[in-house]
């Protein structure tokens, strides 16, 4: 009953005419540059983010979340037209969706992908409200001990569920624990790292080192990689699954939406993880197994049904903990410290109207991807086959406004500019940035809980280990990179990012 | 076509250089007590972890396969896309949001094949008029259309 009336503020937050408004935009706007090769979610939100800073905190957070699913939607877009997946969590779509299209069935399988997306964001959304009140209750008990292994879990987690080289991923993220220090020392007032520049006292903005390490980098890296680009020529015939597609999507759907829901909640998990497992268990237990790869309905049903179950319910920890679990959720963190909330336990009592707000938008966000872009997705298609010398410039535009809008600086611009290249760099030598962006904003946070922590202790570095929570949290860390680095296992781990 | 031109190497190498680079400056800060830990531990911890990591990849790096080619870091296009960043940031101020859009853009569009000097002139003014119009009319930035420079 709590739980419906908590629902029920969320949507008088959400039915708001500029909250609605805002919502579609956001989604419009997500889709627009989700489709735009190469750039996937993490990319698209950073670049959009300056935008909804002049809004209220919750329209702003709307907007973002709409901004989110736009753009996964439009990864999964692409990935069945073009087989280009915009984005990590839509690779294993692109499986079976790309030879559907070319079946002459990209429509049904553009329907799949957003009939499965809705269901799996509905049962999601409802999981997050039943659930997250709790683990934030959880939250409270936490002091400083506690959030500092909890902080070293999230790092850790987001690393070894990602793919590529451990230690290259720990250096990103000790890169990105170092850039986020730059600046006054909470503490002391000390300056530190800032080369003498005035305008880095206040620390560097995450949001111009995120565009110019997602944005300028994998533009650049767009630009040497010249793709042909021709969209799927088939006729789209019919949108509409026939009957036999809607026996068969069932099913897949339930089984995705179940496992993106788990598989989201973790640390480092979330969207990609999801679609991964959710592909995998499909090919088993299909029957026969041979359709898998050759256009089977399914193979899109699972794994979209899968990545936006787990989006969802990646917000469980951000919201609840605090705790971002991958990038994505890294720049959603940073969007609400800009909007002056802290994430943490006590945002659900402090600013349910913001908390229930954005859980229930999401929702809408998912109805109105729905409702508009299935027609739309004519329009998204020509703004594929747009040549790309007519896309970049308007991109590289928008990060420049984009970063000088932040805060009117001029500074912003050459850091953004710095970055940039620092994008191209890492991507030459083959640095996943995702892990620098988790380190840029957990950095700070680790320090001062650290501090804190053996301020309390009296100096005792034991308090980590002795509270028995935050043991528990540092056995797990230690488990996992333990796991990775185990070679056989590390085989296992390779392989499945491989498919 | 030696060993340092192993991106693998080059990325440890890259790491044990920032990581110096933060343990250095960090020395200019008080490290504190274990108690009450002062501004310059914590980065000097993290910056000792990277530099151990920067070893580890650039040692573990497999020795240069035969074939493969080194990456090569020099590109003209970034140089474009990074000019067209600073140039919109060194005009905006002066010369306005429209002019700084279409220079940006102008310079952008360097970086592809074919160019086409007319057509990215007329995208960019279309691109600047729709920007203007998008952020400053609808959006309210705080910024002029068309700047002092041009003594408007």
């Amino acid at each position: 009953m709590e739980t419906l009336n908590a629902l029920l503020l969320g949507f008088d937050q959400a039915i708001l005419p500029t909250n609605l408004f805002w919502c579609l935009m956001g989604a419009l706007l997500g889709t627009l540059v989700g489709v735009l090769p190469g750039l996937g979610p993490a990319a698209t939100m950073a670049i959009l983010l300056p935008f909804t800073i002049g809004l209220e905190p919750v329209t702003s957070l709307i907007m973002m979340a709409g901004i989110y699913y736009g753009a996964q939607y439009g990864g999964s877009t692409t990935a069945i037209l073009l087989n280009l997946p915009g984005e990590a969590s839509s690779v294993v779509t692109a499986i079976d969706g790309y030879k559907m299209a070319r079946n002459g069935r990209a429509g049904v399988a553009l329907s799949t992908a957003a009939i499965g997306s809705f269901f799996a964001g509905t049962v999601a959304t409802l999981l997050l409200a039943l659930f997250a009140p709790t683990l934030a209750e959880i939250g409270l008990l936490f002091g400083p001990a506690e959030y500092f292994s909890l902080m070293t879990l999230g790092l850790v987690a987001s690393i070894v569920l990602s793919r590529g080289s451990l230690p290259k991923a720990l250096a990103m993220v000790f890169i990105g624990i170092l850039v986020g220090l730059i600046g006054q020392d909470v503490q002391t007032a000390a300056p530190r790292f800032t080369l003498g520049f005035e305008e880095m006292s206040s620390g560097v903005n995450f949001v111009v080192v995120a565009m110019g390490l997602f944005g300028i980098g994998e533009l650049i890296k767009d630009l040497e990689t010249p793709e042909s680009r021709t969209a799927i020529n088939a006729p789209f015939f019919s949108m509409i699954p026939s009957r036999e597609d809607w026996r068969r999507m069932v099913a897949p759907i339930l089984r995705g939406t179940g496992i993106g829901s788990v598989l989201g909640l973790l640390p480092g998990g979330g969207a990609l993880l999801a679609a991964f497992a959710a592909y995998a268990i499909e090919k088993r237990v299909a029957n026969p197994p041979e359709g898998f790869g050759g256009g089977a309905i399914e193979g899109v049903a699972a794994p979209e049904s899968a990545n936006n179950a787990g989006a969802q319910t990646s917000f469980v920890p951000l919201l609840t903990l605090g705790l971002p679990a991958n990038a994505v959720m890294a720049l959603m963190f940073g969007a609400l410290i800009m909007q002056g909330i802290a994430p943490g336990p006590t945002l659900i009592s402090e600013h349910p109207d913001v908390f229930w707000g954005v859980i229930v938008s999401m929702w809408v966000g998912n109805v109105m991807l729905l409702v508009l872009n299935l027609p739309l997705i004519g329009i998204w298609t020509r703004l594929l086959t747009m040549p790309f010398h007519y896309l970049f410039p308007a991109i590289v535009v928008f990060c420049s406004i984009g970063a000088f809008s932040l805060s009117n600086s001029v500074f912003d611009l050459w850091l953004l500019g710095a970055f940039g290249v620092a994008g191209y760099i890492f991507a030459k030598l083959d640095c996943d940035p995702a892990p620098l962006v988790m380190g840029l904003i957990l950095g700070p946070m680790m320090e001062e809980n650290f501090r804190r922590a053996m301020f309390l202790a009296r100096g005792n570095p034991g308090i980590f280990v002795d509270r028995p929570i935050s043991a528990g949290l540092l056995v797990l860390a230690v488990l996992a990179i333990a796991m990775v680095a185990l070679p056989k296992i590390k085989a296992v781990r390779e392989e499945a990012f491989q498919e | 076509m030696t060993l340092r031109l192993n991106p693998q190497f080059a990325a440890g190498l890259v790491f044990v250089l920032i990581g110096a680079a933060f343990l250095l400056s960090s020395l200019d800060l008080s490290y504190g007590t274990w108690r009450k830990i002062g501004p310059g531990a914590f980065p000097g911890l993290v910056a000792s972890a990277l530099i151990a990591m920067g070893l580890i990849v650039a040692f573990t790096a497999k020795k240069h396969h035969a074939g493969e080619e080194p990456p090569s870091l020099y590109s003209s296009k970034v140089m474009f896309i990074i000019a067209a960043i600073v140039v919109f940031g060194l005009v905006v101020r002066g010369g306005g949001l429209l002019p700084a859009v279409f220079c940006c853009c102008f310079i952008s569009s360097f970086a592809s094949r074919p160019f086409q000097p007319v057509k990215s002139a007329l995208y960019g003014l279309g691109l600047g008029a729709a920007c203007s119009l998008a952020f400053i009319k609808g959006l309210g930035m705080p910024i002029a259309i068309i700047g002092p420079w041009f003594g408007l």
